[in-house]
């Protein structure tokens, strides 16, 4: 066990602030992928993911950086410049969001389906179809679906990282997982069954 | 209780499920979709595996230690990198200026000895101090890496301890021209 991985990150921020290197890249790294996985999974863009993972750190290296240990944990800090940073870019790229191409090629072929659906869509054919519907869930839904379901964030700790109160995170919460399902049986519903294909008539 | 007083509960999210889910088969449906994405949801958040580049640690390194006026160590790695750009030009140069001649034609007189070498600067075929002139008093010293082959290529002594790139040190006149070469290593 290191020495960095028993200290809070507000002791690390201030050796951080006196210039201790070590301080900064132990902070960093603790905290780096959460970052990067929150933008990636809001964007679905690697290159953008590291634009604002890089961003939120230089941001904290600033002496300025005006973060206040009475109004929150570090960790919400960072989530909180990492959203602001991710909605700037949803803005400027407004309906461009994509994820990576090669998840599109990976859907298991179609076979017999269980009783319910959707449960058998999530089941079976992977995490790839429930990621592209995060993806295209409304920003004020998709920022709690990552926070509290995949970077797995208490609804304080969401919260504060989103501004809002804890009773809106927990209605936003319940309202995107209603969209994702919706989302899913519309795909489900959308993908004909093995066995209404007609077979091609084959002419040699 | 009626459905949308169930829902408006928000059972999903809670652990208590009120008896509503056993009395109505919809319901207990929906809550197990509900169960199936909060099963695919953990298995998103349980891939850890994504992660920003080194190299955005290593920006932010620089960064830091920019702010902080911790510039040693990326001052030493930037003027290495300089060095060895200069030394690449150098070498370069020395050859367009040898037109090709075989090494041996380079080393006109005999090589200097090691002693020499790491004492003294080690003027080039065609400069100013190649004619027995001192060194400039102004030229300026760049620490550079010199591949081994260069130092063969131009007829100049290779140490014999050690492999791979041999430190030097090159003297540049007030004109820009490469003036002598100092074996470090």
């Amino acid at each position: 066990m290191t020495a960095g991985s028993e200290i809070g990150d507000e002791d690390l921020l201030q050796r951080m602030r006196a210039g201790d290197e070590e301080a900064f890249l132990t902070l960093y790294r603790r905290r780096q992928g959460a970052i990067y996985r929150f933008a990636y999974h809001m964007t679905g863009s690697a290159s953008t993911a590291e634009d604002v993972t890089q961003e939120v750190f230089l941001a904290l290296i600033r002496k300025d950086c005006g973060f206040d240990p009475l109004r929150g944990t570090l960790s919400g800090y960072l989530f909180g410049i990492a959203r602001k940073l991710v909605l700037r870019h949803l803005d400027r790229s407004r309906g461009l969001t994509e994820l990576d191409p090669e998840a599109h090629d990976r859907v298991p072929p179609e076979s017999a389906m269980g009783d319910d659906p959707v449960v058998e869509l999530i089941r079976r054919e992977g995490i790839e179809h429930l990621r592209r519907a995060i993806l295209a869930l409304p920003k004020r839904y998709r920022e709690v679906v990552v926070l509290c379901d995949l970077e797995e964030l208490d609804y304080v700790a969401a919260a504060a990282a989103l501004d809002c109160p804890i009773g809106t995170v927990r209605s936003r919460l319940h309202r995107a997982r209603a969209l994702l399902l919706e989302r899913l049986q519309q795909r489900r519903e959308a993908r004909p069954r093995v066995s209404a294909l007609k077979p091609a008539r084959i002419l040699i | 209780m009626t459905c949308q007083e169930f829902w408006d509960g928000m059972p999903e999210l809670g652990a208590d499920l009120p008896e509503h889910v056993a009395e109505c088969p919809s319901c207990a449906a929906r809550l197990e979709q509900h169960r199936s994405l909060a099963a695919g949801l953990k298995r998103i958040a349980a891939e850890r595996s994504h992660e920003a580049a080194p190299a955005v640690e290593l920006r932010l390194t620089e960064a830091f230690r920019e702010e902080f006026g911790l510039r040693r160590t990326p001052a030493r790695q930037r003027w290495l990198a300089w060095g060895a750009a200069a030394a690449a030009v150098f070498i370069a140069g020395l050859l367009v200026l040898n037109g090709g001649r075989h090494p041996q034609e380079v080393a006109s007189g005999p090589a200097p000895s090691l002693e020499a070498v790491d004492s003294d600067f080690i003027p080039l075929p065609y400069a100013a101090t190649s004619s027995g002139e001192a060194l400039p008093v102004d030229a300026d010293l760049l620490e550079v890496e010199v591949p081994r082959s260069a130092l063969v290529t131009l007829g100049l002594p290779v140490p014999v301890d050690g492999s791979g790139p041999v430190a030097a040190e090159i003297a540049l006149g007030s004109d820009g021209r490469l003036e002598g070469v100092r074996i470090l290593q």
